[in-house]
């Protein structure tokens, strides 16, 4: 019985030690996602207080603007603009000191479940309902079209980078320069004008006929809808996947020179093994952290082709709150552009110990 | 750990999502029934001629002869899902408030103003258009002599749009609904506050005026009716208990002569049909159907214009003349004065813009005509403060005026006169006050693209003119928050605005100069301006027209009078009218007139439809 505790404790300590070597490998990785959490946390606070700063900063009060101003062009039916100015602003809550309204911000977004307040520029509209209204346009256009312009330029890229020495593949290039250096919102009007208005193969604009009622569950509006994102889904897709393309092309003509590849050759592996295996992993590191900024900047919209293809997105609503200070949406849209942004470089930064053993391996 | 089996099959799946992708987007390609999204050309029955049949009977040789029946088809294209292009009017424009699920006048200019709401889904009680008041949910007013009470004659038998009948109870009901909630903004919800109502009968509330201070001294109110006649009364049985600014009001119960199909956030498209129980059943409705929706933008407007998609839109007038027109000759200009003529506003606080002599020198270096040309081709130096065609006679003006204070007058040799007459010599060069500070002004305007090119044309041409004669302009264009900003808090020398008076009583001309609205510079005036400036004699001109009888010939002297003051000291100066036209398509409502102000943002749309008639009978 005696010896049952010392067998006991012995065993604790043996076992904590073995917990500690299988541990061991994994610790390095721990304090990397760790840290990279921290910092993430940390950058979401920074960036959403400086935006909440600056906005506020701006000069000019709208709001008082819009009523007196149409006080005194009688219309709106509104008398007494001042007065009316204070009861939107109360309501509003841009009556309280600046601290108070950014705490009470603060307060709102972390557990009054992204309560925003109600927003001025679709009253009275919730500001976190407006913001979600507009969202999935947004992601389903941009994010989509980013996504598919990564697939295809990386492919591409790689494959530029890989028959270098092939003359076709220049003019590949030259195609890719051209459509990178070209504004999207030309390529949009273009295609617009030339598919849209001459050969009447695409809709215009909108994201679906203007007589149809939603209903995901119906396949012919969900063709409706692909018909509607056709056009800037591919002028997206044209612009980043070029830019991806080239992007792609540079990393593996940088890779393409290092010794192990001339060791792989030696080895006796066919080229396809050498190009997948060997050349194409190691370029496309970087390529997934351009993706992960890329994905995140999408939720600001692809501002002009919003308005150019009338897409009810994220990035139009920013600026018609912008016009009229309307603060609960801006700051409701950079708080979501900005944990969008960050928390896909997060999972980047978590996936590449998983893609990459170096980084796996490293303590920092 | 991946094994190799594992990342052959990881990226496997980068061809295989290209593969879906890709087949995904080429099967949405493929089934194009419709020539475009938007229009939809189909064969649909819409006239049958009468069955003709006809038999001769000949005895024993029994010829017939029979006619066949005929049935006349007719080509219509059907929009926005079913509806005929010829009896869809089609409004294009861009929604500043993004509210589609929310009918509600309560929040006042919050509302959307394109969703169609209030352009043809409320009633008011009148409808002001073209100088002329048409009687709509209220028949006629009448003041007492010394115009302290007013009756309203109110209209029995209209009816809401889910059938109820509008009784004076809605009417009253609202007036104590809307008071009752003035702390939250909502129109007319101080009206109470220096008004008593009662009701005579079941048609009429007589409304009676007091003083604010003193509710028991009457006070008289001539000018009610302008403010009642927009007046909307609420259904009682929709929104009583209901939050002004919360309520939704959806679907709109509303005694306009339309009511709401669909209205999607997504699209920014409303959709009205014509109320076949609508109560006056004199009005004119051609369009069965009114489609309001978002506009494009402008290069693609104009390809929608040119493809006739669209009746009405805000395409600028030189847009819809050089690349709509020529393309498609059913479209012409509806053209109007600008309600609001433009003007240069002074700082008078400001030295040495508190010297009428410099207003005076800066109005003769403005070239109207060159600038106002920027904008509209056509375009007339401005001279009254109130929308006019071409020739400023007026009961309320002074001919001798316009001529002694260089009304709209461009000449910068007797600028120069004036300003060495007041004392500012040229120093080196350079125009100096009698400190020997050179003479500098900024002129503050904002973005180009919400006014025109002639809003930030002028006060360039003005700095070259006053360079001519040693006097510095600075052109300052500011973003539009900071404009309205600068302006209410005094940050600025000269300004451009705009004055809306109205031609038949033109108050609004000269109600922001009384000193009510004064305030010290940097303090927010909260009427849209700041000025600096401070007289009791103008004050008391102002204050006998607010109580005078705009119908009164009488006024007419007090309203020169105020036009010599403004004149005279140049408290502001005219710039130049905008122009006020947009892109109509004939090609299935015709009709429109000139001069009309389809203001399809506001009410005044239905002035518009008085007069338009299907185009394809």
């Amino acid at each position: 019985m005696d010896s049952f505790p010392l067998r006991q404790k012995r065993s604790s300590s043996q076992n904590l030690s073995a917990l500690q070597a299988r541990l061991q490998p994994y610790l390095p990785t721990a304090k990397y996602i760790l840290k990279r959490i921290g910092i993430y946390f940390l950058t979401v606070l920074g960036a959403v207080t400086l935006a909440f700063i600056f906005f506020h900063l701006m000069p000019g009060d709208p709001l008082s603007i819009v009523f007196s101003q149409l006080e005194k062009t009688n219309l709106g039916r509104v008398t007494g603009g001042a007065e009316v100015a204070e009861a939107y602003k109360r309501l509003l809550g841009l009556d309280q000191p600046l601290p108070v309204q950014y705490l009470l911000f603060l307060r709102n977004v972390l557990i009054g479940g992204f309560d925003l307040g109600p927003s001025f520029v679709a009253f009275p509209t919730s500001t976190r309902d407006v913001i979600f209204r507009q969202l999935p346009w947004t992601i389903g256009y941009f994010t989509s079209a980013m996504l598919i312009a990564w697939l295809i330029g990386t492919t591409i890229g790689a494959l530029l980078g890989w028959l270098r020495r092939i003359g076709l593949t220049s003019v590949a290039v030259g195609i890719a320069t051209l459509l990178n250096i070209t504004p999207v919102y030309i390529i949009a009007i273009a295609a617009i004008i030339f598919f849209g208005y001459h050969l009447h193969w695409l809709p215009t604009g909108q994201p679906y006929d203007p007589g149809l009622t939603p209903n995901w569950g119906d396949i012919e509006f969900i063709k409706n809808v692909l018909r509607h994102a056709i056009m800037p889904i591919a002028s997206v897709v044209l612009v980043w996947g070029a830019s991806f393309s080239l992007g792609m092309r540079s990393l593996m003509i940088s890779v393409l020179g290092e010794d192990y590849l001339s060791y792989a050759k030696a080895k006796g592996l066919t080229p396809f093994m050498i190009l997948r295996d060997y050349a194409f992993r190691n370029a496309l590191l970087p390529q997934v952290t351009a993706l992960g900024i890329a994905l995140g900047n999408t939720i600001n919209g692809v501002l002009i082709l919003e308005a150019i293809f009338v897409v009810p997105g994220v990035g139009g609503l920013f600026v018609r709150a912008m016009a009229i200070h309307d603060f609960n949406v801006m700051q409701g849209v950079v708080l979501l552009s900005t944990v969008a942004v960050l928390t896909l470089s997060l999972i980047v930064d978590l996936l590449l110990p998983f893609l990459d053993p170096r980084i796996r391996r490293s303590n920092d | 750990m991946f094994t190799k089996t594992n990342k052959r099959r990881n990226i496997r799946t980068v061809p295989l999502f290209i593969f879906v992708s890709a087949s995904l987007l080429l099967a949405s390609c493929a089934p194009v029934a419709a020539p475009t999204a938007v229009e939809k050309e189909v064969t649909r029955v819409v006239k049958e001629t009468q069955v003709v049949k006809e038999t001769q009977v000949v005895k024993e040789t029994q010829v017939v002869k029979e006619t066949q029946v005929v049935t006349q088809t007719q080509i219509v294209k059907l929009v926005y899902g079913n509806l005929p292009r010829n009896e869809t009017l089609i409004i294009a424009g861009t929604a500043s408030n993004d509210v589609w699920d929310t009918f509600s006048m309560m929040s006042g200019p919050l509302t959307n103003a394109y969703s169609g709401y209030q352009q043809v889904g409320i009633e008011q009680a009148f409808l002001f258009a073209g100088g002329k008041y048409y009687p709509y949910l209220a028949q006629k007013w009448e003041y007492n002599k010394d115009g302290t009470e007013m009756t309203l004659y109110l209209t029995t038998n209209a009816t809401w749009n889910d059938g109820k009948p509008v009784t004076i109870d809605d009417w009253t009901f609202t007036l104590d609904y809307l008071h009752a909630n003035k702390d939250k903004g909502v129109p007319f919800g101080t009206m109470l506050d220096t008004t008593k109502y009662r009701t005579d009968g079941t048609d009429k509330i007589i409304f009676s005026f007091f003083d604010a201070k003193d509710p028991k001294k009457a006070v008289p109110n001539w000018r009610f009716h302008q403010s009642i006649a927009s007046f909307v009364p609420l259904a009682k049985h929709v929104w009583e208990g209901q939050d002004p600014l919360k309520f939704k009001n959806n679907p709109p119960v509303e005694a306009g002569p339309y009511k709401l199909v669909s209205c999607n956030a997504d699209t920014k498209t409303c959709i009205w049909q014509r109320r076949d129980d609508y109560w006056k059943k004199d009005e004119k409705l051609s369009p069965k159907y009114i489609v309001f929706t978002r506009q494009p933008e402008p290069d693609l407007l104009t390809q929608d214009l040119i493809s006739g998609n669209f009746d009405l839109s805000q395409l600028n007038a030189k847009l819809a003349t050089t690349a709509v027109m020529p393309k498609n000759p059913n479209i012409s200009m509806v053209e109007w004065p600008d309600p609001c003529p433009r003007q240069l506003m002074f700082n008078m606080e400001k030295a040495p813009l508190n010297d009428p002599a410099i207003r005076h020198a800066m109005s003769l270096l403005i070239d109207r005509e060159r600038a106002g040309k920027l904008d509209n081709p056509a375009a007339k130096p401005g001279v009254l403060p109130w929308p006019y065609q071409g020739d400023p006679t007026s009961p309320f003006v002074d001919p001798a005026d316009l001529k002694n204070y260089d009304v709209g007058v461009f000449d910068p040799a007797k600028a120069a006169q004036v300003l060495d007459d007041a004392g500012y010599k040229l120093v080196d060069g350079k125009r100096v006050d009698q400190n020997g500070k050179p003479l500098s002004f900024s002129i503050m305007t904002f973005d180009p693209s919400v006014h025109g090119a002639a809003v930030n044309g002028f006060p360039q041409m003005m700095a070259e003119e006053a360079a001519k004669i040693g006097v510095e302009i600075l052109p300052k264009v500011v973003e539009v928050g900071v404009f309205f900003d600068n302006a209410q808090k005094g940050n600025f020398d000269m300004m451009y605005q705009w004055v809306c008076g109205a031609p038949q009583d033109p108050l609004a001309a000269y109600s922001f100069l009384h000193s009510r609205y004064y305030k010290p510079i940097g303090t927010a005036t909260g009427f849209g301006q700041h000025l600096g400036y401070k007289d009791p004699a103008t004050d008391a001109l102002i204050e006998k027209v607010e109580q005078g009888n705009p119908a009164d010939p009488a006024l007419a002297d007090t309203y020169k009078q105020l036009f010599h003051t403004v004149t005279s000291q140049w408290l502001y100066v005219p710039l130049f009218s905008l122009y006020q036209g947009f892109p109509w398509n004939n090609e299935y409502f015709t009709g429109i007139k000139n001069q009309v102000e389809p203001w399809y943002w506001m009410y005044q749309f239905r002035g518009m439809l008085m007069y338009i008639d299907p185009t394809q009978k």
